[in-house]
């Protein structure tokens, strides 16, 4: 007889919806510590909407949202914001902050100290490989290096404590602006977060990236998670069809044998 | 509000803290100096001196400096201190470094309230009531302004809160709408009430008296008291409403009480010397590139700074056509208008 282990979060029988229309239908899931959840699914699927509604950034919805087995609106906004942090997709800031003190933003919900502070604020810029700008004015950074210190900001939000309180980020779209090598480096790192229980929900568009680094992969079609599982469970042609109405093919990659999404002609 | 996140130390984007601040703390006694003894009749700085000390030989230099530039000068200062620290928060809140704390109605409103007055006032009896050093126009000014951004903030306040775009565009309506009673007013108002409405209206510091001074005092220290509290809300809100939320700053909260406290600081220094335009837009802006846009900075600074620039740009206004006095508002807007333009021209990336 297994422990059950507490979720970090719990959406319950979650709806939303905009006028008439439905953003996201009956969604029921759980996160665990240790867990990467990447949301697949087409533009307007309600990926977006999902995580909105997780964080309470939706004006109305029904159902319940749980955070560490108690109900998100039971906790005060600085409590709660010590364990989750949320990058929506676009975020605009007009006003010439140097990097690193953006990053440090991260850190308000916080009082560990300014030396504390500090490091972290440069250990989450080393993470994201932006070190070297850390004094370049985020006015002067392009669009990808922008994205780089807002992830680099809410990585400091939830850094590692001392203690192991439960830590949920939330990224939308994060690779979305990314390279090749940082968006590697930017899961390398969520990775290494999350092996010291870090739990991440990432809505992500590359099928081949869900597989190598989720350890679920949810379908959201409709509003709906319309399949949940294993990279090697929902990531099939059948779903990819379901979903996009595009034919692919699954292969393996020649060196890790990891599944690649080929996109048939 | 205040947190202990620190101030990232090393970058060389901005001048330093320290000896900024030094400097700034410096030159107001310097500027102070010199709008006392600088006007229509000029005193060497050792009869100001002597004057100021209440040790002056000649008993009209002692009057002129101790009833007339002293509370002009500190008056200046202060309404400076009001307008500058005011402007920062107002762009902070709006997200927008070339807002103005006049966006969220109060101006308008004091404009309508003062006109009220001289127009009600002046069929009275002369308008020369006054409570505690204060005019009734003054009084009008004040009530004016607050109503006006009491209804500014309930019109873009829902249950889903308050929203800032709806704010500003609250905020022009208002004031259209308080400017077409203002009209209305001087429409129906004898000669004499339209020049005071006038008058009053450039702005001025020319009303000034030790019991304005006392009230710009309490203003000044409710205001730099208060809205330092809100810096790293602030900060925060430049990211982003959401994002702030998600930072655990109580977004509707800060939002309350900052309104509040720019409605209190502009109303005040609107009843005190009128409409004073572009001071509370330029100097934030200003010190913005110079230290940079962290508010635990750029609330302090720029209320030192427009203490510096008001009696500044007012003795420029009593010196330029001497022995005529001009209103500084006009001053603080023909020198503040260019510079706006060269702002707006002149913004960096800001390809939206």
């Amino acid at each position: 007889m297994g422990v059950e282990i507490t979720p970090i979060l719990r959406l319950e029988n979650l709806s939303a919806q905009v006028q008439s229309t439905e953003l996201i239908r009956n969604v029921n899931l759980d996160i665990s510590a240790g867990e990467i959840v990447a949301l697949i699914g087409p533009n307007g699927a309600g990926k977006s909407s999902l995580l909105r509604a997780a964080v309470g950034d939706l004006d109305s919805f029904e159902g319940r949202v749980l955070f560490a087995d108690r109900d998100r609106t039971l906790y005060k906004p600085r409590e709660l914001a010590r364990h989750l942090a949320y990058l929506p997709q676009n975020s605009e800031l007009s006003f010439a902050f140097e990097s690193r003190e953006v990053v440090l933003m991260g850190r308000i919900p916080h009082s560990c100290g300014a030396r504390k502070d500090l490091q972290i604020a440069d250990e989450a810029l080393a993470m994201v490989d932006m070190s070297h700008h850390a004094h370049r004015l985020y006015t002067h950074l392009s669009g990808g290096e922008r994205q780089r210190v807002q992830l680099a900001r809410v990585l400091a939000q939830v850094w590692r404590g001392q203690d192991a309180t439960p830590r949920l980020l939330l990224l939308d779209e994060p690779c979305a602006s990314l390279d090749v090598a940082h968006t590697q480096a930017l899961m390398d790192g969520l990775r290494s977060l999350v092996s010291e229980g870090l739990a991440v929900v990432m809505v992500l568009h590359d099928f081949t990236l869900a597989a190598r680094h989720a350890t679920r992969v949810a379908a959201i079609h409709n509003g709906e998670i319309a399949a949940i599982g294993t990279a090697e469970q929902v990531i099939t042609p059948r779903t990819i069809k379901t979903l996009f109405g595009v034919d692919a093919s699954i292969v393996a990659h020649p060196k890790s044998g990891k599944t690649v999404v080929l996109v048939d002609d | 509000m205040t947190t202990g996140v620190p101030l990232s130390p090393g970058g060389k984007n901005y001048a330093p803290v320290r000896p900024t601040f030094f400097v700034l703390a410096l030159l107001i006694p310097v500027v102070l100096l010199l709008a006392i003894a600088i006007g229509a009749v000029s005193l060497p700085v050792k009869d100001t001196l002597l004057a100021l000390f209440g040790a002056s030989s000649d008993a009209q230099t002692q009057a002129i400096v101790t009833r007339i530039r002293v509370p002009r000068a500190l008056l200046a200062a202060l309404v400076g201190a009001l307008l500058g620290i005011s402007g920062a928060a107002t762009q902070g809140l709006f997200r927008n470094p070339l807002a103005d704390p006049s966006l969220i109605g109060v101006t308008g409103g004091a404009v309508f309230g003062a006109s009220l007055a001289i127009v009600i006032g002046g069929s009275a009896m002369a308008g020369m009531v006054s409570f505690a050093g204060l005019s009734v126009v003054a009084f009008g000014a004040f009530l004016g302004g607050g109503l006006a951004v009491i209804l500014v903030y309930r019109l873009a306040t829902t249950v889903h809160g308050t929203s800032v775009t709806t704010m500003l565009l609250a905020g022009i309506a208002i004031t259209a709408l308080a400017g077409s009673f203002s009209n209305f007013l001087e429409f129906i108002a004898s000669n004499d009430m339209l020049r005071r409405i006038s008058l009053w209206k450039m702005g001025g510091l020319d009303g000034a008296t030790a019991a304005r001074v006392w009230i710009a005092v309490v203003a000044c220290m409710f205001t730099l008291g208060l809205l330092p509290r809100f810096a790293q809300a602030l900060n925060a809100l430049l990211l982003g409403e959401s994002e702030a939320r998600h930072l655990g700053i109580d977004v509707a909260r800060v939002k309350r009480g900052l309104i509040l406290l720019v409605a209190v600081a502009v109303g005040t220094s609107v009843a005190l010397a009128g409409t004073i335009a572009f001071v509370g837009l330029i100097v934030p802006h200003i010190m913005r590139l110079i230290i940079g846009p962290d508010h635990r900075r750029l609330l302090w600074a720029s209320a030192l700074a427009g203490a510096i620039l008001l009696p500044l740009a007012d003795t420029f206004a009593r010196v330029v056509l001497a022995p005529t006095e001009l209103p500084v508002g006009m001053i603080t807007a023909a020198i503040g208008a260019p510079f706006f333009i060269i702002l707006l021209r002149n913004r960096p990336d800001h390809g939206r």
